[in-house]
């Protein structure tokens, strides 16, 4: 005889309006427990017989014919399906991970404007000047004249010019 | 959402090689899908064999079975061409006053198609329904108002408790309760 308790939860059960947690624990246990499943198997029974058509009603032996001939049939894995429903599990938590990490770190910087999260500063930073590497105010004056007429001019001998395009654009900057 | 969770749960565990998963997926669909072929075929033993056959031709699929529909509809359409199968099969053999699919489709409640038209069948029909009637009658207001609403008027909970005017809490009890009056009526019938 199974607790009040417990066939109060096989009803709600048969109108889909347990919990997922609770749901799977009952069906989990009605895998071994013969009286939760028969008295599961007398809610539908009711159940069908108080609709306007019943219709044909599986006997009690029913599911045990298919469990025998099922037991029969050889046992086929499916690798893929597998693969697919874990990496989808994945990638779904990882995507969760992330909106959850996005989240707390909006948040935070919406509730504390003032501190680490300082957008202002953040900008200056990004657009500090770069350090150059190329000591141009080193560079001898008539060769850079040198060097800028000849990359304008050059293009008419069809010839490629002989310095890199950003150096000749940085000599004329300073000029 | 929770019914199909659970559906996809217990296809992992019988594409993993659990055939105990799959008499849990016969337990939970052996009635919805009767009911499903009795809609075609009238014979009660013929109806429960194309059930069967239905769950074993899902076992055997259910390798290539992926989830991009939920296991229940896919099931559903594994039914309904395994009795059209052997209502095709049957048209074959020599005529017995099978009827026609397209018609077995369009009736809805299919109480045509099932045995009620023998004198066995009618007693027993009349008899049930007597009982179930007997047994609805005698339950107090509130809890054959609950039974009611749920089973032929398909209410949700929530439904039901905003025409009780009762919290939700109390519909699953009193639906609860009645079920278990209605068994105790019925216990010979499930013998």
């Amino acid at each position: 005889m199974i607790d009040e308790k417990r066939a109060e939860n096989l009803s709600a059960l048969l109108d889909g309006t347990l919990g997922y947690p609770q749901a799977r624990k009952l069906w989990k246990q009605m895998e071994t427990d013969a009286e939760l499943k028969a008295q599961w198997d007398r809610y539908n029974r009711i159940s069908c017989l108080l609709g306007s058509n019943p219709g044909v009603l599986p006997d009690p032996g029913f599911a045990a014919r298919v469990s025998a001939a099922i037991a029969h049939e050889p046992t086929v894995l499916a690798p893929h399906a597998i693969r697919r429903r874990v990496t989808e599990r994945v990638l779904s938590t990882a995507l969760a991970a992330s909106l959850a990490m996005v989240a707390v770190v909006v948040g935070k910087s919406m509730l504390n404007p003032g501190t680490s999260g300082n957008p202002l500063q953040v900008a200056q930073a990004r657009y500090a000047p770069l350090p150059t590497s190329t000591p141009v105010a080193e560079v001898d004056a008539d060769f850079q004249n040198y060097l800028v007429m000849h990359n304008e001019t050059a293009y008419l001998a069809g010839a490629q010019g002989l310095l890199p395009y950003a150096r000749v654009v940085s000599v004329q900057t300073d000029r | 959402m929770i019914e199909e969770d659970i559906d996809a749960e217990l296809v992992q565990r019988v594409q993993r090689g659990d055939k105990k998963a799959f008499d849990v997926l016969v337990s939970r669909y052996q009635y919805k899908i009767t009911q499903l072929v009795s809609r075609y075929i009238k014979d009660p033993h013929e109806a429960l064999d194309v059930a069967q056959e239905s769950f074993i031709k899902a076992y055997r699929a259910l390798p290539s079975f992926r989830g991009e529909s939920a296991f229940y509809t896919w099931l559903y359409r594994i039914t309904i061409n395994t009795a059209k199968n052997h209502i095709a099969t049957r048209a074959r053999r020599p005529s017995d006053g099978e009827i026609d699919v397209e018609e077995a489709e369009q009736f809805e409640s299919g109480s045509r198609l099932r045995n009620h038209e023998t004198p066995e069948g009618l007693l027993m029909t009349e008899e049930l329904a007597e009982i179930i009637q007997k047994a609805l009658n005698d339950l107090p207001d509130e809890l054959r108002t609950a039974i009611t609403l749920r089973e032929f008027d398909g209410l949700s909970y929530d439904e039901i408790a905003e025409v009780m005017s009762c919290p939700v809490g109390t519909v699953r009890s009193r639906i609860f309760r009645a079920r278990e009056a209605i068994e105790k009526r019925l216990k010979y019938l499930f013998a």
